[in-house]
């Protein structure tokens, strides 16, 4: 069996993806940090945050306090493809998909009670983000 | 005196005896409405109102009488008993029930035994007894018209258009018309107190009337019409005991049964999208000197049907700064981010509703007896608790409209988590007394049949909301004037 130099170059090459695709996939960070840091970015975007913190501390203690804000950002950006998109989205494009996810909600009837206000689940979750993320 | 003054009661002679083709008994919107149409013919039209031409304290002492229901108006306060009756007081919301208040849907008990179509010719008729524009009630002709901009909603709701009467008092307003009519006598102060059947009992040979304070006297009529309201209609018919022992028309014990009001309740508050105006809404709009308006929202024919939902309309009224608490100002704040700036204001969402036809919410004669030595009204009015669940959907319905057109949100007090289920925040009537002598072609599910005759007596008829066969949610004066416009072209045939 002889080798070509041109194979054995082609061989060093292919060995240097495997190890550096290993390595990509090692260092990616599990979905959990990814939504923790869309959360983060989905914080950043409101506006008047101690008004909606009022809210969202009400509908958090309304499901248990159990979620957090990796969980929640996760509620509303359930797939891989719209993580990844949101992630990739710059602030106002996002608060539009958040508002049309709203829009959603309310046409598919997922609308909840807080106080006797009837928001939308998206609404809720977004005040509750903002609520647990006291530092930015 | 200018000559059109009625005759008083109290002038006549004790026992006098006064003939006549039609007694129409009630001056209100029904008795006069019905005394007009036939006001020209050939018929003697003897109309008798229990009061006089102004209010009188010991005549309006004879409608108390005690509730032992759902809370309820002080029944002598709920309605008014001098010529022109109860419209002496009327606030002026018209609007005609929807073709689908007619139909036979689950729970209505075989709804209405004619249908919208029967009732438009009358009701274009009562527009003009209520001194109203076109049979048009559609909010986006109004809108149109004037130019208005409406709320964006779907369905299951739509918005709908009230127009308002001046409003209209009858006895005022017909007065002169009436006393003037060639075939027409006014009589007043002649509160009646006993139909008195022949003594098979299938026909009304007599009506006893007295004045307070004065004579007793009888009218031998060839046709009755009680016109007294949905409260004393079922109270005479009842406390006419001497020849059928449950009283005129009530074999099948349905007198008095089935009572409705429609529900009011202040069930929520709205915060409206700044981008819409709610002028039209808030507000009676008038443009021009033509007729006024208003639009509120209300489940749509469409959803009724499919949902089995009662009427149930909304209405918007202003009650001041929106963001006075930390919750209204979150929701401001998510409005704002999310697209939909709202106004600095909030709006109460102002509930009209139909209840179900329930045999069990009934009038009934109390031990108590009036001036007249008449027994009292005992008022039982119930509410079935599954309305408070179609209200609670009905409002999840309006917020999720408005929020899918980004048009407003939605604080329900019914939703409320401190709320027990089923618990209004308040809730009273709107003193209409609806379906206690309910139109029914069945005598075992109501009173009088589709022509209003009393089931089972062959000369005596009822008028006014006490023989609406469901209620709808609009308020009944249109309608009561429209009904009573189609009974006196029934009994000019009949009567001829």
């Amino acid at each position: 069996m002889t080798t070509t130099r041109r194979g054995a170059l082609l061989g060093l090459w292919s060995g240097a993806l495997l190890v550096c695709g290993c390595r990509v996939q090692f260092v990616k960070p599990p979905p959990d940090a990814e939504y923790r840091t869309l959360a983060l970015n989905v914080a950043r975007i409101a506006q008047d945050r101690s008004r909606l913190r009022v809210l969202g501390m009400t509908y958090f203690r309304n499901h248990g306090a159990r979620l957090n804000p990796a969980e929640l950002a996760e509620a509303c950006f359930p797939t891989v493809e719209e993580r990844q998109r949101a992630l990739a989205m710059p602030a106002p494009r996002l608060l539009e998909w958040l508002a049309t996810k709203a829009r959603n909600d309310y046409e598919a009837g997922r609308v909840e009670s807080v106080q006797g206000w009837l928001l939308s689940r998206t609404e809720l979750r977004f005040a509750a983000i903002v609520a647990l993320i006291r530092r930015l | 005196m200018d000559g059109l003054v009625p005759i008083d009661a109290r002038s006549l002679k004790h026992t006098e005896r006064l003939a006549t083709d039609l007694c129409i008994v009630g001056a209100g919107a029904a008795g006069i409405t019905m005394a007009r149409a036939l006001g020209h013919g050939s018929r003697r039209v003897l109309l008798l109102e229990s009061g006089g031409l102004e209010p009188d304290p010991a005549t309006q002492a004879l409608y108390q009488g005690t509730s032992v229901g759902q809370e309820y108006w002080a029944l002598h306060t709920s309605r008014l008993r001098y010529f022109g009756g109860t419209t002496n007081h009327w606030t002026g919301w018209c609007r005609p029930l929807d073709p689908v208040d007619f139909e036979d849907r689950p729970n209505m008990l075989g709804g209405w035994p004619l249908d919208y179509e029967e009732l438009v010719p009358y009701y274009r008729l009562a527009q003009e007894d209520c001194e109203l524009d076109l049979l048009d009630y559609r909010a986006e002709s109004w809108a149109d018209r004037y130019r208005l901009s409406l709320i964006p909603l779907g369905d299951p709701f739509e918005t709908i258009a009230w127009q308002f009467s001046p409003p209209t008092r009858f006895g005022e307003r017909y007065r002169r018309e009436l006393c003037k009519a060639s075939s027409v006598q006014v009589v007043t102060h002649a509160n009646l107190v006993s139909v008195g059947l022949a003594k098979h009992g299938g026909h009304v040979e007599r009506l006893t009337f007295r004045a307070l304070n004065g004579p007793t006297f009888e009218v031998e009529p060839r046709a009755v019409v009680l016109a007294l309201g949905g409260l004393e209609n079922p109270r005479l018919l009842l406390a006419s005991n001497d020849v059928e022992p449950r009283g005129v028309g009530n074999r099948h014990g349905t007198v008095g049964r089935y009572f409705s009001d429609h529900p009011h309740s202040v069930v929520g508050s709205l915060v409206l999208n700044g981008d819409y105006s709610e002028a039209a809404y808030t507000g009676t709009y008038r443009l021009d000197e033509g007729t006024s308006i208003r639009f509120s929202w209300a489940l749509s024919e469409q959803a009724r049907r499919a949902l089995w939902a009662p009427g149930i309309s909304v209405t918007l009224d202003p009650m001041g700064q929106s963001a006075t608490d930390s919750d209204s100002a979150a929701v401001h704040s998510l409005m704002e981010q999310f697209g939909a700036p709202p106004t600095s204001s909030k709006f109460e969402l102002f509930l009209r509703a139909e209840q179900q036809p329930n045999p069990e919410s009934r009038v009934r004669l109390s031990k108590q007896k009036d001036a007249l030595g008449m027994p009292r009204i005992e008022l039982d009015w119930r509410v079935p608790a599954k309305l408070n669940d179609s209200v609670r959907e009905a409002i999840v319905m309006l917020a999720r409209t408005l929020g899918v057109n980004s048009a407003g949100r939605v604080l329900s007090y019914l939703h409320r988590s401190e709320k027990p289920k089923h618990a209004w925040p308040t809730l009273w009537g709107g003193h209409h007394h609806i379906g206690t002598t309910r139109m029914s072609e069945d005598p075992r599910y109501g009173v009088v049949d589709r022509n209003c005759k009393v089931h089972g007596v062959d000369n005596l008829y009822c008028a006014g909301s006490s023989i609406f066969s469901t209620a709808g949610y609009a308020n009944p004066t249109l309608t009561v004037c429209a009904l009573a416009r189609r009974l006196a072209d029934h009994l000019k045939e009949t009567y001829a």
